[in-house]
């Protein structure tokens, strides 16, 4: 039995849209997934606006949807143009749409200027940071090879000056495994209170990780315990345990049993051209040998009902699916993974149909086991003390 | 086909294999003993009772203003 879906399963679903402003960066991590950061190019503000126009119209759009400014460097791109976006933006979306926007950023060009306009236009800003120079300069290089952690810290440095509240997403490399303390000591001296790990993925045009050796699987279980006792000592929350905990508490919901980056239109990438794209953003902008192209359409020129009904979407959709079904199935860590990145199983499976990979075993399986290790010590203790009263 | 009446095909994998009736931890062959997400069951239940009792959860949880107001970070992607 084939089961469908009437379209009004899809409302209101999008919960993140990612704008590709530019794909430029002004660096070149060596771990980077982006195809096009060399190219200087600029969304038009007609194609922010058909972007927006289009979520909207379709019926995906939310009140509380966040656009993320992202897939290039956006503060390469002028204040004065995020204003006319930010314009264009809110002229395109329904009166009940209360205007999120956030930036994810390398840090470098953040001055006062910069956080005067975070300030006025209540922008979320979430830095990259690697921890300190010797493990974030190993890899977020500018093209002549060196190192952007200085002028990422001086960016900082600006966001607490200014009161700028952000978040920092640290990528772990095989480098980082052996020196959880110095990065939690980086992020306290920083005083970043919020912290989120990236494992380092094989996606996209990046085809290798370092974290892809034998015994990574341990070494990255012990740094991330101790991640999270250090965290726990300085008061710095952790993205990967509040992602655990929630997930822990709730059932999946059979309606809608993945997650953001394996359910269609949970998140939707536009690129600076206007192609459409959806599940993982790292889809975005790379020719897959066997797929080819993931765009599903384009913002000027095809609907929802389309887009679905295509062959692009029905052949990724068969696929996410059936390796969404396979992780239901057989893998134990499904209620709280609910059937990982198609992202990291193209890159690492060659299809998006497969279950285990590296990224899961350790950014799903072995932080699901540390941090659910730590809720039954607790609730041990809880019952010895229940008795002991 | 009149666009607002017609169905859009799901494929039958997701929505009839395993995710209907999504197999308990404790059946998959894939854990070995001992392991925490063993218990998930148990886990779940103290969780929601702390939660609906208002009390704080028990590690270090990110729970704050910032990760409250955007939970949807960048989780994706190297950097
Ligand atoms: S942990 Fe891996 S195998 Fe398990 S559900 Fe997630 S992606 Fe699938």
């Amino acid at each position: 039995m084939i089961p469908v879906l009437s379209p009004e399963r899809l409302r209101g679903r999008t919960k993140l849209l990612v704008l590709q402003g530019t794909p430029f960066c002004n660096i070149d991590c060596t771990y980077c997934y982006l195809p096009d950061r060399a190219v200087k190019a600029r969304m038009p503000v007609e194609t922010i606006r058909a972007a927006v126009r289009w979520i909207f119209e379709n019926g995906l759009g939310r009140d509380d949807l966040t656009i993320i400014w992202h897939a290039g460097e956006p503060l390469t791109l002028p204040r004065a143009w995020y204003e006319e976006a930010f314009t264009a933006a809110r002229q395109a979306a329904p009166f009940s749409w209360r205007p999120r926007h956030a930036f994810q950023t390398n840090g470098m060009l953040i001055d006062d200027a910069w956080c005067a306009f975070f300030a006025a236009h209540g922008l979320r800003v979430g830095v990259s940071l690697d921890g300190p120079a010797a493990l974030h300069d190993l890899h977020r290089k500018r093209r002549n090879g060196k190192g952007s952690h200085e002028a990422a810290m001086h960016g900082v440095a600006a966001l607490k000056r200014n009161r700028i509240p952000f978040h920092a997403i640290c990528v772990v490399t095989e480098a980082t495994l052996a020196r959880p303390d110095e990065v939690i000591g980086f992020f306290a001296e920083a005083g970043v209170t919020d912290v989120g790990f990236n494992i380092e993925e094989i996606e996209g045009i990046n085809t290798g990780s370092t974290l892809a050796k034998h015994g990574n699987r341990a070494r990255f279980r012990a740094f991330f315990e101790r991640v999270l006792d250090r965290a726990a000592s300085h008061g710095i929350g952790i993205r990967e345990v509040r992602g655990v905990l929630g997930a822990a508490a709730n059932l999946p919901d059979k309606e809608w049993p993945g997650n953001d980056q394996n359910m269609p239109f949970a998140i939707v990438t536009v690129t600076h051209q206007g192609a459409i794209y959806t599940f993982s953003p790292e889809l975005a902008g790379i020719a897959h040998p066997r797929l080819g192209s993931m765009a599903l359409g384009h913002v000027d020129a095809d609907s929802l009902a389309e887009i679905v009904d295509g062959q692009v979407f029905q052949t990724l959709w068969a696929e996410i699916a059936s390796g969404l079904a396979a992780c239901a199935r057989d893998c134990a860590y499904f209620p709280i993974c609910r059937g990982g990145a198609p992202s990291n199983k193209l890159g690492e499976l060659g299809t998006c149909a497969g279950t285990e990979t590296m990224a899961c075993r350790l950014g799903q399986q072995e932080i699901a086991e540390a941090v659910l290790g730590r809720v039954l010590n607790e609730m041990g203790r809880d019952v010895v003390l229940a008795k002991a009263s | 086909m009149d666009k607002h009446k017609k169905h859009l095909l799901w494929s039958a994998a997701a929505f009839t294999l395993g995710l209907v009736s999504m197999p308990s931890a404790s059946q998959s062959l894939s854990v070995e003993e001992g392991l925490a997400i063993d218990r998930l069951p148990e886990i779940r239940a103290v969780l929601r009772d702390t939660l609906e009792q208002g009390r704080d959860l028990i590690v270090p949880s990110g729970s704050t203003k910032l990760a409250q107001d955007w939970p949807n970070w960048t989780n994706w992607g190297n950097g």
